[in-house]
């Protein structure tokens, strides 16, 4: 009985994870109809922005915690929203009446060029780099369940984050253009939105969703390289899609649903180790071929 | 007159293809990065000032267009002779074979994703199908490494056909991601099994032999002896010219208008479907040519190097193999074969900027995408090969 | 049920439903052999929704279409055309970046055997087969447009708006064909080229003479002049049938009209 709480609070620790990833894809593809497989180099760039501040303010004799994880969040947010406007400038703006498979390749390659360019220009880029905790220690119980405050924290602020987004896109202005150019992008412009900046808007939130998801990734495992983005891709887009793109809610569902199959298939199918990932994918075909828009998702229809 | 003119054009044609024969030689073969960029740049430049005199121009492609078989003879008696002049530089025999690897995968990938338009990002995992199981056979059971490789050929085809269902419902985004997640997930798959050789893959495949001559002997021939390599090259061009020929007849016949026609972009779904095609028909017929392809050119280089691994199959490979295409040019032969040498020779020859190339690669592909999403050479209009009346 | 040696294609009850919106309601329509018949009605009539239906591409309708004695109901819509039910498209389908012969190939693939076998083992028996396709095109373009012969290996993109839907006509004639469905076929064009489609559609029937043809139409001088019998459906019902002189005297026709 013990193992299998084990089992869930590492699930729930990886779910909410691949939900914050996912909750990014969706929300491109929600809005602007776009796969952005870049999304989780963006993540990438929030560690390593994060991180960077982190020195700079370690630097600069800041010690304190507190201060250490308000800092790295705000200077990651910063930079992360900037380089991801930019790249939503470069990649996806001028593609906006393409073929959508030539945008989902562009922003492939494009995400490609920002692990590489962490690589090549963080120093020491190609080794693991350490991640300072910045999440407060220790555990807390719950009768017989015995949780770290951290993976509650990080938990906890997942799903806040989420709600919030799904509350901001429903309650505010901006929100209801947001959801106008996910409806219809032609008539949302001519209903007067600014769909250029909309997209702007868009890769903002995106940013900061990955700079917050980077800070929380980087304090609770302390290890992090360039290539974390090739991992979480997949996956965040897998959750996504499982969920429901386009559905908000649906990236927590998904999410969970992922971090559940990869956790309990490692736990209890013998040989799992080696199966976890695999199954957690051919899940993702499956859904793929039944129902592609995912648990939550629409079905869109073939406009003849 | 017009037997002079004739001569000239010939003697002509002989006098260009033996001149870039020369270039090209020495061009791999120079090691010092300033005699290079001399030497490129002044190529540049011949090109660049012909290009500008357009009577000389058109003369020098009239010439070829005159001696088509010339051409081509001449051509291929000069490729054939590559591994004599370049028997000090064993190494560039290998990245020359490499090239037709290259070139071979990426027609397969063409006629999935220039012809058809599907996307397959899982190309790696093809290839590793391919190597794997010509691996398994070859060391373990003791298959000839030939009857190896057509089955990793085989093999591919047959790993791809359960995904054909969701290929067919799924459009744009959704496909990419199904080929995508098989190549994750057999990557994380291969990396763990112990049959497969863990992560270190399997080793020790044996080399080809045909007949009881064995690759790994050296060629002795007009008192010249080829590096080893040597075999491989001469076989991966004979594999090579094979599947250009196929791909060059299937493009201008009936099935590549039909590939054309069910392409989500470049044909139209609903119009062919109310025309009579089965679309399913033939998303199975190119899905799985190419594969065999993409298979193939992967059990080839399980011999030639013996050994195949799990870190030669990322997601990152299948978008490389993908960019010969994007870049070179969709659904045009020779675009896509000049995509993949390029993508093979350039960072080989530049090695000065060595992690650069994926950047420069990776940047290229966005910006063909934005500005040029037809490729270097587009494809042309089809005209099956009547000329021109 | 009963065969009736003359009716081409019957739709009986035919309803087809978005959710809750019924965009076809119980419509009945019996279509001869050889007969040219117009079908028309303001927009959203459900016109479109039933050649839709009758192709195959709306599969989950309700009701009954009989294609020569033959329940179509749920085929693909390639089989349907191997069936003999061809058609155009009111946004005139044509790939741009082919040529107009491919364009027009496109329509008769579906009956080439082995093409794969025959494009790399067999090119005497491709290349006969192209001279015979080309030689079908060619024919068509004497019928409708001579100078269309010389732009066969051009872009589809160069030729003109009156030419674009002459080569989506042949195209869907291009392979044998029973029943012929034009949607809007002179949507886009001028008066002018209009009263010339007219007489294409003439030039159709003398070589089909079988061909059974309908035709979607907002231009009535394009309905009076070629069709027989016209089909008026409003709001997803038929409202009335006869010929032109006769439904254009309908009370109900100029109400649905007039309120448009």
């Amino acid at each position: 009985m013990e193992s299998l709480l084990q089992f869930t609070l590492n699930a729930l620790m990886l779910g909410s994870m691949y939900s914050l990833m996912a909750v990014g894809f969706t929300l491109f593809f929600g809005v602007l109809d776009v796969v952005n497989f870049a999304h989780s180099e963006i993540f990438m760039v929030g560690i390593f922005s994060a991180l960077a501040s982190i020195r700079i303010l370690e630097y600069l004799g800041i010690n304190n915690i507190f201060f250490l994880l308000i800092g790295a969040i705000v200077c990651s947010c910063i930079c992360t929203t900037f380089i991801n406007i930019i790249f939503g400038r470069v990649t996806i703006k001028p593609l906006k009446f393409s073929p959508s498979i030539l945008t989902l390749v562009a922003t492939l390659a494009g995400g490609v060029v920002l692990r590489y360019m962490v690589m090549l220009f963080f120093p020491h880029g190609t080794e693991a780099h350490f991640f300072p905790t910045l999440l407060p220690g220790g555990r807390i119980n719950f009768g017989k369940i015995d949780i770290e405050i951290s993976v509650l924290l990080i938990f906890l602020l997942s799903i806040f984050l989420i709600v919030f987004l799904k509350k901001f896109l429903d309650k505010t202005k901006i929100g209801m253009q947001m959801r106008a150019v996910a409806q219809d992008k032609e008539t949302a412009s001519l209903m007067g939105v600014n769909v250029d900046a909309i997209t702007d808007i868009t890769f903002f939130i995106a940013g900061i969703l990955g700079a917050i998801g980077g800070v929380l990734y980087g304090s609770y495992y302390n290890f992090v390289q360039y290539n974390i983005g090739e991992f979480y891709g997949p996956i965040g887009f897998a959750a996504a899609v499982i969920g429901g793109l386009g559905n908000i809610y649906g990236s927590i569902l998904g999410g969970y649903l992922f971090a559940i199959i990869v956790t309990f298939t490692a736990a209890y199918l013998p040989g799992g180790v080696a199966f976890k990932f695999p199954i957690g994918f051919a899940a993702l075909i499956i859904f793929l071929t039944i129902k592609p828009s995912g648990i939550l998702g629409t079905d869109r229809g073939i406009k003849i | 007159m017009k037997k002079v003119d004739n001569i000239i054009d010939s003697i002509a044609v002989l006098g260009i293809l033996l001149m870039f024969y020369r270039f090209f030689i020495t061009f791999l073969q120079i090691e010092n990065i300033w005699k290079l960029s001399i030497l490129v740049t002044i190529a540049f430049l011949v090109i660049l000032l012909i290009s500008r005199f357009e009577n000389i121009k058109s003369k020098i492609i009239m010439s070829f267009k005159k001696n088509r078989s010339l051409t081509y003879f001449i051509g291929l008696l000069l490729f054939l002779s590559l591994p004599f002049s370049l028997r000090q530089s064993s190494y560039w025999i290998f990245i020359l074979t490499i090239c037709w690897l290259w070139i071979i995968i990426a027609q397969g990938i063409n006629i999935q994703f220039g012809s058809a338009g599907i996307i397959n990002l899982g190309a790696a995992f093809f290839w590793g199908i391919g190597g794997y199981t010509t691996a398994i056979l070859a060391s373990r059971y003791n298959f000839n490494p030939l009857i190896g490789i057509f089955l990793g050929g085989i093999m591919a085809i047959l790993a791809g056909l359960p995904l054909i269902i969701p290929i067919l419902k799924a459009r744009g985004h959704y496909l990419a991601l199904v080929t995508l997640s098989v190549v994750v997930a057999f990557g994380h798959f291969a990396n763990n099994i112990k049959w497969l050789g863990g992560s270190q893959g399997i080793m020790n495949i044996p080399s080809v032999s045909i007949g009881g001559y064995n690759f790994l002997n050296s060629i002795k021939i007009f008192n010249f002896e080829l590096p080893p390599i040597s075999n491989y090259f001469y076989f991966a061009t004979l594999l090579g010219i094979l599947v250009l020929f196929v791909c060059h007849r299937m493009s201008n016949s009936w099935v590549g208008l039909t590939l054309n026609s069910i392409n989500e972009n470049k044909g139209d779904i609903i119009c062919s479907n109310c025309m009579g095609i089965n679309r399913a028909r033939w998303v199975v017929i190119s899905f799985s040519i190419g594969n065999f392809f993409i298979g193939i050119a992967g059990a080839f280089f399980a011999h030639m190097n013996c050994y195949v691994a799990p870190q030669d199959m990322t997601f990152y490979k299948s978008l490389l193999y993908l960019s010969a295409v994007i870049l070179g040019g969709m659904d045009n032969i020779m675009g896509v074969t000049i995509g993949a040498i390029l993508i093979v020779i350039l960072p080989e020859k530049f090695k000065v900027l060595q992690e650069y190339w994926i950047i420069i690669f990776m940047s290229s592909i966005v910006l063909m995408i934005i500005l040029r999403p037809q490729g270097l050479l587009a494809a042309k209009i089809r005209n099956y090969g009547i000329k021109r009346q | 049920m009963e065969i009736n040696e003359e009716i081409l294609i019957n739709l009986k009850g035919l309803t087809m439903k978005f959710g809750e919106l019924k965009a076809v309601n119980n419509v009945d329509i019996n279509i001869n052999k050889n007969e040219i018949v117009g079908l028309i009605g303001p927009n959203g009539a459900g016109k479109t929704t039933i050649f839709n239906c009758i192709t195959g591409l709306y599969p989950s309708y309700e009701g009954s279409i009989y294609l020569d004695g033959e329940d179509i109901k749920g085929k693909n819509p390639w089989e349907i055309r191997r069936k003999g039910i061809t058609r155009t498209f009111q946004t005139s389908r044509i790939i741009p970046n082919l040529s107009v012969y491919d364009n027009a190939f496109i329509g008769s693939l579906a009956e080439k055997r082995g093409p794969l076998f025959s494009a790399i083992f067999n090119r005497y028996k491709f290349n006969k087969e192209l001279e015979k396709e080309i030689n079908k095109v060619n024919g068509f373009f004497e019928i409708f447009n001579k100078d269309l012969i010389n732009k066969g290996f051009t872009a589809a993109s160069e030729i003109s708006q009156i030419d674009t839907r002459r080569l989506e006509v042949v195209r869907a004639l291009m392979m044998e064909a029973k029943l012929l469905l034009l949607d809007e076929p002179t949507a886009g064009l001028t008066m002018e080229e209009s009263k010339e489609f007219i007489g294409d559609i003439y030039k159709i029937k003398e070589k089909f003479p079988e061909l059974g043809t309908i035709i979607i139409e907002h231009d009535m001088e394009v309905i009076k002049g070629a069709t027989k019998r016209v089909i008026v459906l409003n709001y997803g019902e038929k409202i009335t049938e006869g010929s032109f002189e006769e439904i254009s005297k309908n009370d109900e026709v100029k109400e649905a009209y007039l309120g448009q």
